[in-house]
């Protein structure tokens, strides 16, 4: 389904109403310029595209042409771009096209100071938008400790359970072993070396 | 197509003219209505006009850095929404046959801001001024209809369109549906004459309003005509029951 177009105009007057108030994000902007990103909601179903032109962004509500990057996904994984830089990279937002240009325009977006709840909550409803922009942080927070958490549980299982691979500690400790075996054996070395010397002159003939 | 090769007579309106006779006469309509134009098209359309344009504008794939024609673009309502979109890297060229409603367009455009990308061409739709393969998208709104030899000038906007742009042809059209046929007829030769005389003091361009569009090439008839001027992948889309029809062809 393609943005009625009372509430495209509506959009449009929000963003630009709300852009120049963040020139940070504008000037980001500017370093994906001319591109077109083509942005397909899922739940509930929704087509749009926004093409960045100038260090503005304009809403595109059809675009009949080729775009440089394709986001598709439900509603509360875009909100959810806000609030975490990671959003796009756990899968729930497919990307085709550009990649990089995708991961560059959520970063901007991330980044934004602009507060695009309440930007677009005079044509969606208040508290629809307030909803969404919750779930889409919270989802946003879950997602960052899920993957912190999976990281530490991961390290531990490999650790503790199964002890495919040892603690930092204990690398830490062999490596510093393996400092002090290596200077000793530099030391010795040399050592060997010097009396090596003494010896050859003992044995020459004066 | 309603020319007359033969005697190279044409219609203006219901009327029988030499083709020569006809440029003239159209222009004299719209030099008379130019002043007018933007809010007679409101009362009209009840605003509907607008829409129409929206949905031209969202067919048109126009992108940052495209080059844009807007041909008999009169007061400047698709080239100003282009040059929004094509940004500083493209261009727009706004080209209509009438320097009246050039005129107009311009002091409208310059009082709304819309410079920089954006250039005023007095041009012959039939002979346009421009090199070959030079536009990424080329649109005639409402137009057409007053051009002399369309197929003139459909063989002109193929020439200046790039290979891969399209062409897209919003025109009057043929309603589909029986019943608003009926009302339509009489909205446009009662109600559209009259809006006329009281708005803008002008029946008699209405009146040719309302006629020029009964004697336009309906849907199919104009879809035909891009094909031997050869466009390629044409189709049509009826808008408000048929009323207008938004035609697009392209070059490859």
């Amino acid at each position: 389904m393609h943005i009625p177009i009372p509430i495209a105009v509506l959009v449009q007057k929000a963003i630009d109403q709300t852009l120049p108030l963040d020139p940070d994000t504008q000037r980001a902007l500017g370093t994906i310029d001319s591109k077109v990103i083509a942005i397909n909601i899922q739940q509930p179903p929704l087509e749009f595209a926004l093409s960045i032109v100038d260090n503005d962004i304009q809403l595109l509500r059809v675009f009949d042409g080729e775009p440089d990057a394709t986001l598709a996904g439900p509603l509360s994984d875009f909100f959810a771009i806000q609030s975490s830089d990671t959003a796009l990279d756990n899968g729930r937002i497919k990307i085709s096209g550009d990649e990089q240009l995708a991961k560059d325009f959520g970063l901007i977006v991330y980044r934004s100071e602009v507060d695009w709840q309440d930007a677009l909550s005079p044509f969606l409803g208040e508290t629809l938008v307030h909803k969404i922009g919750e779930l889409g942080k919270r989802f946003g927070l879950w997602s960052s400790g899920t993957k912190q958490h999976l990281r530490e549980d991961t390290a531990e299982y490999l650790q503790e359970e199964t002890n495919l691979l040892v603690s930092r500690n204990q690398v830490s400790s062999f490596t510093k072993q393996l400092e002090t075996t290596a200077a000793k054996v530099e030391t010795l070395d040399s050592k060997l070396t010097a009396l090596e010397e003494r010896a050859n002159k003992k044995g020459k003939p004066s | 197509m309603t020319e007359d090769a033969n005697s190279n007579k044409t219609h203006f309106g219901y009327k029988d003219v030499d083709e020569s006779a006809k440029v003239g006469m159209v222009g004299e309509v719209f030099h008379s209505v130019a002043a007018k134009y933007d809010v007679m098209n409101d009362v009209m359309s009840f605003g509907v006009h607008r829409i129409w344009k929206q949905i031209t504008i969202d067919q048109s794939a126009v992108r940052p850095g495209h080059k844009v024609l807007d041909i008999a673009g009169g007061t400047g309502d698709l080239a100003k929404k282009f040059c929004k979109r094509v940004g500083s890297s493209g261009e727009v060229v706004l080209a209509d046959i009438n320097a009246s409603m050039l005129e107009v367009g311009r002091e409208r455009l310059l009082n709304e801001g819309v410079v920089g990308n954006l250039r005023f061409v007095q041009a012959d739709a039939e002979a346009l001024p421009f090199e070959n393969d030079t536009f990424d998208c080329i649109t005639i709104a409402f137009g057409l209809r007053n051009v002399t030899r369309k197929e003139n000038a459909l063989a002109s906007m193929l020439r200046v369109l790039k290979p891969g742009g399209r062409l897209l042809i919003l025109e009057f059209s043929k309603p589909v549906l029986p019943l608003l046929n009926t009302v339509y007829d009489a909205y446009s030769f009662k109600a559209l004459p009259m809006m006329g005389k009281l708005i803008a003091d002008d029946e008699d361009s209405y009146r040719y309003l309302a006629e020029s569009i009964r004697m336009h090439p309906d849907q199919a008839t104009l879809e035909s005509m891009m094909k031997e001027a050869g466009f390629e992948d044409t189709s049509y889309q009826n808008l408000t029951g048929g009323i207008v029809a938004l035609h697009k062809g392209f070059k490859f």
